[in-house]
């Protein structure tokens, strides 16, 4: 009886660990946390060089809207 | 008072200097791309091998913050001694510091998703930092209100420099007094000598250059395309 119980306890005990783990790895954060979370490295840099990339792009533009003002201003 | 630095802008040696500071910033950012990806990282818990994103993330506001203190700096100037270039130069100083904002801000929250657990989480820092570029954002806003350029001009000034004093309050002072999930606030340890490896350090303070002069790199090319464009009007309707 006493070794059925304490086998019980201890398989009941694990019950405790169940609650780990929860919301890793799905979505895209989960995405970013494989691979010791590497990801986000890469990631942030993307975002930097795209968010650059892009503010180059609309500094362009503006300059080709001046441009453009002003040879029909001419 | 700026006739000593007109001449030292018109000097030939001020443009071998701005080819030199180029070349320089394109040599960091190689350097921190190549360097701070394969360096040997040790996987420390929670972080891992994000920590990396620390020398791409914080100097985005270093350059921010740089920029800010460029153009409170000028705005003092220009309340002494007005002259329309220096407003022109607070304005895209503002512009670009705003890029590098809110590029730090997107970064943050792609770090913070996969660490903090939420892409906002509940942390002073952010909080003041949102507030900050609202702020920034706000004199953005403020300048389109005007009509007049004198009058545009110096009341924006007065409002960047109560802006760059809440700036320091808001990003460097009150996250350290509260409790905060970042470095260097609420109590926990800071990017500092003391709390840095050897490997990451320089790669990490090359990074904070790096970005700054980026940052200055941007800000004087829009500048340069404004006063030029504010020329060429000036010479067609006048």
């Amino acid at each position: 009886m006493k070794k059925l119980m304490s086998i019980l306890l201890l398989l009941i005990s694990f019950n405790a660990v169940i609650g780990q783990n929860v919301g890793h790895l799905d979505g895209l954060s989960g995405l970013l946390r494989t691979n010791d979370k590497f990801y986000v490295v890469i990631s942030v840099i993307v975002t930097i060089f795209v968010g650059f990339f892009l503010y180059l792009i609309f500094i362009d533009r503006k300059l080709k809207k001046m441009e453009r003002d002003f040879s029909e201003n001419k | 008072m700026y006739s000593f630095l007109d001449q030292v802008f018109a000097s030939k040696g001020w443009s071998t200097f701005l080819v030199f500071f180029r070349i320089i910033t394109i040599a960091i950012f190689v350097y921190i791309v190549g360097k701070g990806l394969t360096f040997d990282a040790p996987n420390i818990p929670i972080l891992e091998q994000s920590i990396r994103a620390v020398i791409y993330h914080v100097p985005l506001w270093i350059g921010m913050n740089f920029l800010f203190l460029a153009a409170f700096a000028m705005s003092i100037a220009y309340l002494i001694k007005p002259r329309w270039e220096i407003d022109l130069a607070i304005k895209e100083c503002v512009n670009v510091g705003l890029v590098f904002g809110l590029l730090g801000f997107l970064t943050g929250m792609q770090w913070a998703a996969t660490t903090w657990g939420s892409f906002l989480p509940p942390d002073i820092k952010v909080k003041a930092s949102a507030i900050t570029m609202l702020i920034y954002l706000a004199y953005v806003v403020l300048r389109t209100s005007f009509g007049e350029p004198a009058q545009k001009a110096k009341i924006s000034a007065v409002y960047n420099i109560f802006s760059f004093v809440a700036m320091l309050y808001l990003i460097w002072v009150l996250p350290r007094q509260a409790e905060s999930l970042h470095p260097g606030n609420g109590g926990n340890p800071l990017f500092s000598s003391n709390d840095m490896d050897g490997t990451i350090k320089p790669i990490f303070r090359s990074a904070l250059l790096g970005y700054t002069f980026l940052a200055c790199w941007i800000a004087n090319v829009r500048y340069r395309l404004v006063k030029l464009d504010h020329q060429i009007k000036d010479k067609l309707f006048s």
